[in-house]
């Protein structure tokens, strides 16, 4: 298959965030155009000109946030963890007498039946 | 209303005995609510009875035995359903059951005072232990039953003290070994003991599972401890599976949950698929576990976006789908999945989850309304959703029903309504168009470009003189306006075809003057012009109007060509002739020589049009040469068309066009003529009846997987087979499905219209201009 490259992330070329401000991004152009003028980096010039162009009028930035695809994450499981209620302990004492208790009671409970049933 | 006749049911109804004896099977096959329900329905024949005034009816004697037998059978199915019930509420509700059908059955009272335990309840338990003694003074289970009883019942037992109680009621084990270790404080050792498994010959029973159970929970706790992470999940992933599968009610099964969480987060930097094993253990053990959904989601989430960065797309739309399938509200998902389908040329795929986000943002627009963006992106959406479905030719009620949704959110929206207007007309619906129009036009007034699809809009309703104000006025109001003029241009074009259509020269030359009007150099209303001067055998001012398109251009083939046509048209071949070779030398291309060919062939001099083709098939794609070939077919010139359907192959050995060609050419030019009635009579030529054949065959293969061909690829299937069956009959040829083989163009009566056919050819390809320009009589113009 054939494919046209996947559109750049404008937000990535002007180092910006997704909820960046009208404001934001005028700015972050400007900074960015000062460091790569026309005529020291022409080529950079016109891949921040373009990002601009995708970002700058409220129509076009609507078109670039329905087609883009955010970037990938640093590394994988780098996410907030929803946690699971408080971290409890695993075994104490207290537990494990508990827990021999019950194994207890399930055993006879099974011996109890598993007799009726012979 | 008449009473309904009761209808009788006849139905095999089992004596007590026999619903006895079905309830004993059933147990034996674990079958237990079944079993329960044959005893109930024999408990109902086994009830005592009693006559109308209330006297005691005895029960025969061949029922006192299933009367006696009932009870035992019962307490033996609820006792049995008990010990495979999931919850704990469950098996004492049984077990009470249990208990009250046979009371005098000490095992039961044992069983559920050991439940009550389980369930924190020792005073119960201990009057249930008391039941059982008072019942079987000395049996070994009930001492066993009443020692534990009052061994739970103390309250505040010491690890120490439980662990001498185990040893000394089953016998040193690794599990207790490895505790007493653990309680000790030695966990190296006591690690090494839990590892000892027993060595079983047998499935274990629900006891030795209780125990292995415990021993790998354990076991799994101090790997955790150590950090031993893969080694832990294992073993917990053990324990959980043997509890599962005898349904064992425990306590430390509460903790294992956190366990696995708390493993599943301290890996997941490090190592992400053990963290996700960790999270799918802990949703297995329990399906509502929002917080192993939740990770588990973003996980996926995350490797989605690496797949797609990396170029899978393909897997990354899987993972897409998957999460949505559980969260199919989350608008991201969605836009991915459909973004991804896109990529993956899953058109229809897309837009179906485009329009669900579509919808999912209309429900949302007046919450969002505040939202910097949303509606701007809304809008874009629905843009988005119409030019898919218009690509991927979507029926235009789906289309105009997306178009509705989006204006019934904001029907003031005049952009919308000119996007509206815009897909209507190209859906050819103008009516609904020119309405929005016309709501526009009230709103925001008038301007060129709305005047121009007004124009348009009833264009199409063949409201010509309408339609014609309505440009007009478009260029009044905004003489600059290119559109506004290009379009009044157009629309005159077909004015000027109508009035030709008409036999109305007088107004064709009317027309033709107000566009030169308009645009002194606009050729087409010149070469019109010319033409209609040529007519009336005015030769000096078509000669200035076909010198003005050229002057215009000198360095334009093109315009020479154009001017050379209208005077070939006229049989004038002396001009014609100096303009074609003043193009020629200008543009020595094969679209020049072609389109010089093509004018000498629409006016029947194919001796020079076949020179010119000659020159362009030096140089031309296989797509020319095609072209070229089935001109010749056309004009029964066998001898040159092999030659440039070989040289077409040549150029392109994997197209099936040359060879599909060469295949009807030697089918419909059989026998010298046509192939048909007449043919067959005359003779048959089985030689390139044969070789037709196998073109057909060599066709086939090439258009193989070629999504162009895939529309005519089976009639071309069913036409190889029929003809490798023999030469097709005189009933066939005059009615079969390919009688059409007959028609005096020689071509095949199928496919002509399929998509694909001609993909990828101009328009004249395989017919030629639409309309033939015929020498000297023609007295229309070609535009």
């Amino acid at each position: 298959m054939n494919l046209l490259p996947l559109p750049e992330n404008p937000y990535q070329v002007l180092g910006l965030e997704r909820t960046a401000s009208e404001a934001e991004v005028k700015q972050a152009y400007f900074t960015l155009v000062r460091e790569h003028s026309p005529e020291r980096d022409p080529e950079g010039f016109k891949r921040i000109r373009a990002a601009y162009e995708k970002l700058r009028a409220s129509v076009a930035r609507a078109q670039t946030d329905l087609l883009l695809i955010d970037e990938q994450p640093a590394a994988l499981g780098s996410f907030q963890f929803q946690p699971y209620g408080q971290p409890a302990l695993l075994h104490s004492p207290e537990l494990l007498a508990g827990d021999l208790i019950a194994l207890e009671a399930l055993l006879l409970f099974e011996d109890a039946l598993a007799a009726s049933h012979d | 209303m008449a009473a309904k006749k009761k209808k009788h049911k006849f139905v095999l109804q089992l004596s007590p005995a026999e619903l006895l004896k079905r309830a004993a099977e059933q147990l034996q096959r674990g079958q237990y609510d079944d079993a329960l329900q044959s005893l109930q329905q024999a408990e109902s024949q086994l009830k005592p009875r009693a006559t109308p005034d209330g006297k005691k009816v005895s029960t025969p004697p061949h029922l006192l035995v299933a009367q006696a037998e009932l009870p035992g059978l019962q307490a033996r199915a609820y006792a049995a359903r008990a010990r495979n019930a999931g919850t704990l509420a469950r098996k004492l509700a049984d077990l009470t059951q249990a208990t009250q059908a046979a009371p005098a059955e000490p095992r039961y009272w044992i069983a559920r005072g050991a439940l009550q335990l389980l369930n924190n309840d020792a005073l119960t338990a201990l009057s249930d232990f008391g039941k059982a003694t008072a019942l079987d003074q000395d049996g070994p289970l009930v001492t066993r039953a009443r020692r534990f009883g009052q061994f739970a019942a103390q309250g505040s037992q010491t690890v120490s003290a439980a662990l001498d109680y185990a040893t000394q009621t089953h016998g040193r084990q690794a599990l207790f070994d490895g505790l007493t270790s653990l309680a000790a404080g030695e966990t190296e050792r006591a690690q090494s003991q839990l590892n000892e498994l027993p060595a079983l010959d047998h499935n274990p029973t629900r006891a030795e599972a209780a125990l292995l159970a415990t021993q790998f929970f354990y076991s799994g706790a101090l790997h955790w401890q150590s950090a031993r992470h893969r080694a832990a999940l294992g073993d917990w992933r053990e324990a959980q599976r043997l509890a599962d599968a005898h349904n064992l009610y425990l306590p430390w099964r509460a903790r294992l949950a956190t366990g696995l969480h708390e493993l599943a987060a301290a890996v997941a930097s490090t190592d992400l698929p053990l963290a996700i094993e960790a999270w799918q253990a802990a949703r297995k053990l329990d399906h509502n576990d929002q917080a192993a959904q939740h990770n588990l989601s973003a996980v996926s989430r995350q490797q989605a976006l690496h797949a797609w960065h990396a170029g899978q797309h393909q897997q990354a739309a899987t993972l897409w789908q998957e999460v949505l399938a559980q969260q199919p509200q989350d608008e991201k998902l969605r836009q991915y999945l459909a973004l991804a389908c896109e990529r993956l040329e899953r058109k229809e795929d897309a837009i179906t989850h485009w329009r669900e986000l579509a919808k999912l943002w209309r429900r949302q627009a007046k919450q969002r309304a505040g939202e910097a963006g949303f509606k701007e992106r809304l809008m874009q959406l629905e843009q988005h959703v119409v030019k898919l479905m218009l690509a991927t030719g979507a029926p235009e009620h789906e289309i105009a029903s997306e178009l509705e949704g989006a204006l019934n959110l904001e029907p003031d929206n005049t952009a919308l309504r000119l996007q509206a207007a815009d897909q209507l007309l190209e859906l050819g619906r103008a009516q609904p168009a020119l309405k929005h129009l016309e709501f526009v036009e009230k709103q925001q007034g008038v301007s060129a470009e709305l005047l121009i699809r007004k124009g348009q809009s009833l264009d199409m309703l063949r409201r010509f003189k309408d339609a014609r104000q309505m440009l007009e006025r478009a260029l009044q109001l905004e003489p600059a306006n290119a559109l506004a003029k290009r379009s009044l241009l157009l629309f005159l074009d077909q004015e000027a075809e109508r009035a030709e259509e008409r036999d109305d020269e007088k107004r064709a030359r009317e027309i033709c003057q107000q566009q030169i009007a308009l645009d002194p150099h606009y050729d087409q209303a010149l070469a019109h012009l010319a033409d209609l001067h040529l007519r009336q055998r005015q030769t000096a001012p078509a000669n200035e109007l076909l010198a003005r398109i050229v002057a215009h251009n000198p360095q334009s083939a093109q315009k020479h060509v154009m001017a050379a046509a209208v005077y070939l048209t006229h049989d004038l071949k002396k001009d014609a002739e100096a303009l074609f070779k003043k193009a020629a030398e200008l543009e020595p291309s094969v679209e020049c020589f072609m389109n010089i060919g093509r004018v000498y062939r629409d006016c029947e001099d194919e001796k020079t049009a076949l020179k010119y083709f000659d020159r362009a098939a030096a140089e031309g794609s296989m797509e020319t040469l095609v072209e070229i070939a089935v001109y010749l077919v056309e004009a029964g010139d066998e001898k040159n068309l092999k030659k440039y359907l070989d040289l077409a192959i040549k150029r392109d050995p994997h197209h099936p066009m040359p060879h599909l060609i060469k295949a009807i050419n030697m089918l419909g030019l059989m026998g010298g003529g046509p192939l048909g009635p007449l043919a067959l009579l005359m003779g048959f030529n089985q030689k390139k009846f044969d070789e037709a054949v196998v073109e057909l065959a060599e066709a086939e293969r090439l258009m193989e997987g070629k999504a162009e061909f895939q529309n005519i690829l089976p009639e071309i299937r069913q036409m190889r087979q029929m003809f490798e069956q023999g030469p097709p009959g005189l009933g066939g040829l005059l009615g079969g499905p390919f009688g059409g083989l007959a028609s005096s163009r020689g071509l095949p009566p199928f496919g002509y219209d399929e998509p694909g056919f001609d993909e990828g050819f101009n328009d004249d390809f395989l017919f030629g201009a639409p309309t033939r320009v015929k020498k000297n009589k023609s007295k229309k113009k070609k535009r």
